[in-house]
């Protein structure tokens, strides 16, 4: 088994052996076909789209055979569910980073591309693609169930338009769990904080703001990119309400913050 | 050659690596001993960047680790057996590892072969025992075909027959050009097939030398009692 003959020459006596920014934005393809391999051969994340179209069937279709006014059309009720489907596209998001973190993967990673942006932007852009599909399983989930529910399909005027928003408001929910993750590294304790503030810190603190501020919460602020429609607020908050543009700049900027101070621990932390 | 020069890290306090300067030469393996909490971990850690140094740096043949444009066809590295997804097939977490340094998929056969997993490449390593997954990390840290080799405790949960294979791999890299690095606790069975040692005790150095010049410092003890008279620690490296 054993040769003296020397094949294994150090290679990196050569300038070309030393990294530069031109090869660091070069791996960026290489750390995505990483990010894509791991995404799609984990079961967890086939079990999360699947839930995610559960979800907005089934609350689609709770809502269309509970429903007794017939001007309400599939094309309306298809954006219910997806509130919680933001919720799972987040959790996803933290998935994303926390399991790399508690299963010592961030570790390999860290340790084969020292350019830690470069895994900070591939991560974006899976976890922009996941909150994505997500989004699409659960409108057109929530879509069919709602019709199966017995609800006319309606005009297609809005739907676009709302799909689209739609789509921002869960693809920025998924890159706000991904921050987290960041930030938290630990998958129950940021999945449990963001809940935890989602359903029951902004339903808390929200009454106590002044009725301005109050928007400016995040999953308040990113639920109104839905337009949902305001029925159910008191007239001082509709007073206040924000244009769909405006929302989606300040979700946007919760994610751009959750990611910017994530990326800066990533630079600042030793991995574990 | 890889050059550590007045390594330091503080956790705290407490001084985990202090101002250790040593040299690891190509073609021979090295050996990195030390009782529990004396800085190996730490050291090795640095060495590739996952622990930021306070004070100090390593570099491999004069460029540092975080400056080498392809770190992984250089350096393979194995510092902690825990290092993979449990929902993860054995080869699916060697695809992800090839695609992030853009190594060819064809090296992850090759490696499972290599490390003897081939009929266990499509189990998920959450069932891995702790030999599987110590074969999967060396695998892993082979798949870029690297000149050098660190290697944190290898022979941890290997069977005798592993120990054995491991050991040859490492001579038989090292006698072809590669540079082994590789810590352990096992002053004896490291001694067999190391051609140098690094002792660390407290952090601090305490002895870069070749196992034959250890050995000679006291002709009437084993060099395990060399070592551990030399790192005061034999009561810890008994109960081992």
């Amino acid at each position: 088994m054993t040769t003296t003959t020397p094949t294994i020459a150090w290679t990196i006596d050569a300038p070309a052996a030393v990294r530069t920014t031109r090869d660091d934005v070069r791996a960026v393809p290489a750390a995505l076909r990483s990010e894509w391999i791991k995404l799609t051969s984990l079961r967890a994340n086939k079990v999360i789209l699947g839930l995610t179209a559960a979800v907005g069937a089934v609350i689609a279709a709770g809502l269309a055979m509970t429903n007794t006014d017939p001007s309400v059309t599939a094309s309306e009720l298809f954006i219910y569910p997806l509130p919680l489907v933001a919720m799972l596209a987040a959790v996803a998001g933290i998935l994303m980073f926390t399991s790399e973190s508690q299963h010592g993967t961030l570790a390999v990673m860290l340790a084969a591309r020292p350019a830690r942006w470069v895994l900070v932007v591939a991560k974006v852009v899976t976890a922009a693609t996941v909150g994505a599909a997500l989004a699409v399983a659960g409108m057109v989930a929530g879509f069919g169930g709602a019709a199966a529910g017995g609800v006319e399909l309606g005009s297609g005027s809005h739907l676009a338009s709302r799909a689209a928003w739609a789509l921002g408001y869960i693809v920025m929910a998924a890159l706000i769990g991904l921050g987290v993750g960041m930030i938290v590294r630990h998958t129950a304790g940021a999945i449990t904080g963001l809940l935890m503030w989602s359903f029951v810190a902004e339903s808390l603190f929200a009454p106590m703001l002044p009725d301005g501020v109050r928007h400016a919460l995040p999953f308040s602020a990113g639920y109104r990119l839905l337009d949902a429609g305001p029925s159910f607020e008191p007239p001082v908050v509709i007073a206040h309400q924000l244009a769909r543009p405006q929302y989606a700049l300040i979700f946007g900027c919760y994610a751009l913050v959750s990611l910017a101070v994530g990326t800066l621990l990533l630079y600042r932390r030793d991995s574990n | 050659m890889i050059t550590v020069s007045g390594l330091t890290k503080h956790y705290g306090d407490r001084p985990a690596v202090d101002d250790l300067t040593f040299s690891v030469a190509e073609g021979r393996v090295t050996g990195f001993v030390g009782p529990n909490g004396a800085g190996k971990s730490t050291t090795m850690r640095m060495m590739v960047g996952l622990t930021q140094p306070d004070r100090g740096e390593v570099r491999y043949r004069g460029v540092r680790y975080s400056d080498l444009r392809h770190p992984a066809r250089l350096v393979g590295a194995v510092l902690d057996t825990r290092c993979m997804h449990p929902g993860h097939t054995a080869r699916n977490h060697l695809r992800a590892m090839a695609a992030l340094s853009d190594i060819a998929p064809d090296r992850v056969e090759a490696v499972l072969h290599e490390v003897g997993l081939d009929e266990a490449a499509d189990q998920r390593t959450g069932g891995f025992s702790l030999g599987m997954r110590q074969r999967l990390a060396l695998a892993g840290a082979l798949l870029g075909d690297p000149q050098v080799l660190l290697l944190d405790e290898p022979s941890n949960g290997l069977d005798p027959d592993g120990i054995r294979w491991l050991r040859n791999h490492l001579t038989d890299f090292a006698h072809r050009g590669g540079t082994v690095f590789v810590s352990s606790h096992l002053i004896a069975e490291l001694a067999m097939f190391a051609d140098d040692l690094v002792v660390l005790g407290g952090g601090r150095l305490l002895a870069a030398d070749t196992v034959a010049a250890l050995t000679a410092r006291d002709s009437s003890a084993s060099l395990e009692d060399t070592l551990l008279a030399m790192t005061g620690a034999a009561a810890r490296f008994a109960s081992a």
